[in-house]
């Protein structure tokens, strides 16, 4: 046993060693641009619209066997019906001022705007851009730079995040590694898009509320409310609902404001005025993504792991956009708000508004009758 | 078998205590520059613009407010001549998510906890004696 244990650890230690890692970023190459020049550019359909993070406690009760298994579930479920039932109702709200349609809609016109401006410069520009739903047309799309989206409400909802990964793919000019390897070339870096970038957008982050008595009866007053069901009624003694209420006040009577906590009120402040803020934020940032993309395009610099961040714009406002430049992220920008004050946590999951997969749902309905 | 147990129970209490005690004492960082031996305090660089980028780093128990102490702090020692503003870009805690372990017997729970906590922010002094720049920049590209 331990002639076929000992082997198999040394290559599995071995395996780890080798790895050399190298930024997630790939410039194009001078060659590349010239021979890319007019590209297709295609917005992939978001299809979680502003998701709310949360996070899920896992539990396992697989130790017990098949009644801790069982257990295990039922507990999960408890533990995590009030955040997600929380996050859920937050999604659902959001995507009544902030729809997916629009985010999804509002880049291509925002990148239309900026590719049309550049369309008489030199290297790679884009005359033709798209807006291509996944569900509907599946598979990497190739001689296409693709911009994939994300939009999350932090776990306090106190920050709205937008991520944008742009790629480039094509069955014409294989990506070569520009890096070199003390061993062999590591296999991610053999195979994969020729061009790579992020581009991370982070709002202006809204004051975290201190935990006040006031601030307290409002919070279980909003967890009565939210417990209602459509004719106000609260939740009868001895069901699931009722133990999840009150579960929700028991920890809403501690001293600590959880993120998850905050987030009911912090939700609220970015819905007033029908959602004007979320809207501002989700405008600036799509204009962030656009500008930046149809520049770095073009640059072939090869960002390296030991770098030093570029400070690249200091808006009126002190908004900086950074080129970061050190670690897995080098090469990548980000737009950051100024004065941040508090941390901003994004759990380990999301949850994604009911009206957003209604609609993902129709659009891929509708997709092979549009195919005809 | 019983005598077994109440060891092994009590070696797991040992190490509760033990793990517990680790939480409570967590002592506060040490103002001082982060080097090969020193994980947390702060770093800073001089950027073209004239101003500097300072970054703290601290334990995964350490406060905004604590970041924000050291960060203020060595702005201040970078500008003796006073500050002309300050902006702190990044706020991050870096957590770490444990799956829920297997626990023979029981049910597992899973877990986050901060390994560390970071800020980073730009510092623009006043002109005058300036510590760390010593060439000036003047803005627009005039000289």
């Amino acid at each position: 046993m331990r002639k076929v244990l000992a082997p198999l650890l040394c290559l599995s230690m071995a395996a780890c060693a080798t790895v050399e890692p190298v930024p997630a970023a790939r410039p194009l190459s001078q060659a590349s641009i010239a021979t890319m020049g007019p590209t297709k550019l295609s917005v992939t359909g978001n299809e979680t619209g502003v998701a709310k993070a949360w996070f899920y406690t896992e539990v396992n009760g697989g130790g017990a066997g098949l009644v801790g298994a069982i257990a295990g579930a039922i507990a999960a479920a408890i533990i995590n019906a009030a955040p997600s039932a929380r996050a859920h109702k937050q999604a659902n709200e959001v995507a009544e001022v902030q729809t997916v349609e629009t985010l999804n809609t509002g880049l291509v016109a925002e990148l239309k705007e900026e590719a049309a401006a550049g369309l008489s410069g030199p290297g790679v520009t884009f005359p033709n851009v798209v807006l291509t739903y996944k569900s509907a047309t599946p598979g990497a799309l190739d001689d296409t730079v693709e911009v994939v989206t994300s939009y999350t409400l932090s776990e306090d909802s106190s920050v709205l995040r937008i991520v944008a990964v742009a790629t480039y793919n094509s069955a014409a000019i294989p990506y070569k590694t520009p890096y070199t390897f003390t061993k062999a070339v590591p296999k991610s870096e053999t195979k994969g898009p020729l061009y790579r970038n992020t581009f991370t957008y982070y709002s202006i982050p809204l004051p975290v509320p201190t935990l006040t008595p006031e601030l307290r009866e409002r919070l279980i007053a909003n967890i009565r409310e939210s417990a209602m069901d459509a004719s106000g009624a609260l939740p009868l003694e001895d069901t699931a609902e009722y133990r999840t209420m009150q579960r929700e006040i028991e920890l809403a009577n501690d001293d600590k404001l959880t993120p998850n906590e905050t987030s009911l009120f912090l939700t609220r402040e970015w819905l007033s005025d029908n959602g004007a803020m979320i809207k501002a934020e989700v405008q600036r940032a799509q204009d962030f993504v656009a500008r930046y993309l149809i520049l770095d395009i073009n640059r072939t610099a090869i960002p390296s792991l030991t770098g030093e961040d570029e400070l690249l714009e200091t808006a009126t406002d002190q908004r900086t956009v950074r080129r970061l430049g050190k670690g897995y992220e080098a090469g990548s920008y980000v737009s950051s708000a100024a004065n941040v004050i508090s941390f901003a946590t994004y759990g380990n999951t999301v949850a994604i508004a009911k009206s957003t997969v209604t609609y993902i749902k129709g659009i891929k309905a509708a997709a092979p009758k549009a195919a005809k | 078998m019983t005598s077994w147990r109440s060891r092994a129970g009590l070696g797991v209490g040992l190490a509760a205590t033990l793990l517990l005690q680790g939480c409570v004492t967590a002592t506060p960082a040490i103002y001082g520059p982060i080097g090969p031996e020193v994980p947390y305090g702060y770093k800073d660089r001089p950027n073209p613009d004239g101003g500097h980028t300072v970054l703290v780093i601290m334990a995964g128990h350490a406060t905004a407010a604590e970041l924000r102490g050291f960060f203020e702090r060595r702005a201040a020692e970078l500008c003796p001549a006073g500050l002309e503003r300050t902006n702190i870009f990044r706020v991050q805690a870096n957590e770490y998510y444990a799956a829920a372990p297997y626990v023979y017997g029981s049910t597992g729970v899973g877990s986050r906890s901060r390994m560390g906590v970071e800020l980073e922010g730009y510092v623009y002094c006043k002109a005058g004696p300036d510590v760390a720049t010593p060439k000036t920049v003047v803005e627009g590209g005039a000289s």
